[in-house]
């Protein structure tokens, strides 16, 4: 009989422990909910220096990556631009392209005039892009075969950091089909996306 | 039909530049070389800070070469223009191919982002990364012919080729002729040079044979802009051009034709 008493004992010990132990992993639970909720959930503003992955959205804004020529003209360089939260493609791309017309800001080389203004901008079921930008585009460019083609992928490589869903972009000016931006590189057809990614 | 279509829209190319038909050259044993100086006319091109224009420095630097080529290698020079003309870029292909030359070379004074100094650059003909037959296929009646009227012979079989794909089968050739210039202009004028890209440039798309677009570097940058002014600057670049030439016929001696 003692013995039995004292088994009942051991086991009531046991018990209260555990429960215990539950308790204390229920509070800790909930100071770390607290503390996340506290902090802002950090980690969902991640962002990626090649562009490819777009920071989530956020009470704040969302971030856009915007792509510029380093001062050597051998690269592409991103920027940062904190925006506020932009709840299509159609208007990202316009803002992303706006933000590169409004130029660098540490430094890196403006690729686009401030002159040049987005007339229309569609994009079609294929994730084709179609931008019809003004006249300036070409007429304020500083000509020649390598500035042409960092003009191009600036608006590219832009495009596809801050729109993964674009497949191709059709560069239009004043509403038309064009040659050439500004006499060398062939832009009579849209413009595969994955041209414009960075190199370096 | 489509035979006729093509020489239809190569004569009427050619009308554009103001100039007259060309004949195709005499069946001989001489290469022929056309130099293609860039812009002209009212198309200036690229304004140095001091005035400097693309257009006279692609013209000169064109001329110098071309009496280089024919004095020292004996070769047959074609300019697309010879004076302060401009012409399209198709017109300025359809004359290169007209002529049956055996090599082309463009040449641009290109500006830059910044006012700062970039050093020549030699660009050959690469296609987009998605492009395929059906895109790089003309949408209309752009097909020119090749062999059977050019003075490739009458015997010749009959080829139409397709205006978008002229310089597809060059490729090679023109990369490593981009390769002997790059090598021979560093050499004549003392420069490192950028390098050789291969970029979706439209006018060598069109052209029928190994083709290379030269840059000579920023007209935009003061300092290359007194260098341009330099006639031995350019006799160099000049000389470089014509050394280059000499290479790749030791390398791609001209077929009888």
């Amino acid at each position: 009989m003692r013995g039995s008493r004292r088994v009942r004992q051991v086991r009531a010990k046991a018990q209260a422990s555990a429960w215990g132990w539950v308790l204390a992993g229920i509070v800790l639970v909930l100071v770390t909910g607290v503390l996340w909720w506290l902090l802002g959930a950090p980690g969902l503003s991640r962002t990626s220096i090649d562009g490819a992955e777009r920071s989530g959205n956020t009470t704040s804004g969302e971030e856009l990556s915007i792509w510029f020529a380093s001062p050597q003209e051998d690269a592409l360089v991103s920027e940062r631009r904190r925006v506020p939260p932009i709840p299509t493609p159609f208007e990202r791309a316009k803002v992303s392209l706006q933000e590169l017309i409004a130029g660098p800001t540490s430094g890196a080389l403006r690729t686009v005039s401030a002159e040049v203004k987005i007339r229309e901008l569609f994009i079609d079921d294929q994730g084709t892009a179609y931008i019809d930008f003004t006249e300036a585009l070409s007429q304020t460019h500083p000509g020649g075969p390598w500035a042409e083609m960092l003009t191009l992928r600036s608006i590219l490589q832009t495009l596809v950091a801050n729109v993964p869903e674009l497949k191709r972009v059709q560069i239009l000016i004043e509403g038309r089909e064009v040659e050439t931006l500004a006499g060398y590189l062939d832009i009579r057809r849209p413009l595969n996306t994955a041209w414009g990614v960075n190199q370096r | 039909m489509v035979m006729v279509a093509g020489l239809t829209v190569l004569a009427s190319s050619l009308r554009s530049a103001a100039q007259p038909l060309p004949s195709p050259l005499p069946d001989e044993a001489v290469p022929v070389v056309v130099l293609d100086p860039g812009r002209g006319g009212s198309n200036l091109g690229v304004r140095g800070p001091t005035g400097l224009l693309e257009k006279d420095i692609t013209l000169q630097l064109a001329m110098q070469a071309g009496r280089l080529i024919e004095e020292l290698l004996g070769a047959r020079v074609v300019l697309t223009r010879t004076d302060d003309s401009d012409a399209a870029l198709d017109a300025r292909a359809a004359l290169a191919n007209q002529v049956g030359g055996d090599l082309f070379i463009s040449i641009c004074a290109g500006g830059s982002l910044a006012a700062t100094r970039r050093e020549f650059q030699i660009f050959y003909f690469d296609g987009l990364p998605d492009e395929t037959p059906a895109q790089r296929a003309p949408t209309n009646e752009r097909e020119f012919a090749g062999e059977a009227e050019g003075r490739r012979g009458a015997g010749a079989k009959s080829q139409l080729l397709l205006w978008d794909q002229a310089q597809a089968e060059f490729s090679d050739t023109s990369q490593m002729f981009a390769r002997l210039l790059y090598k021979n202009l560093r050499t004549q004028v003392a420069e490192e040079g950028r390098g050789v890209f291969g970029l979706p440039i439209l006018l060598l798309r069109w052209v029928r044979m190994p083709a290379v677009l030269l840059d000579v570097g920023s007209l935009s940058d003061p300092g290359f802009e007194a260098k341009l002014r330099d006639d031995a600057y350019l006799q160099r670049a000049a000389l470089g051009i014509a050394q280059a030439i000499n290479d790749y016929q030791a390398l791609h001696p001209r077929a009888p034709r």
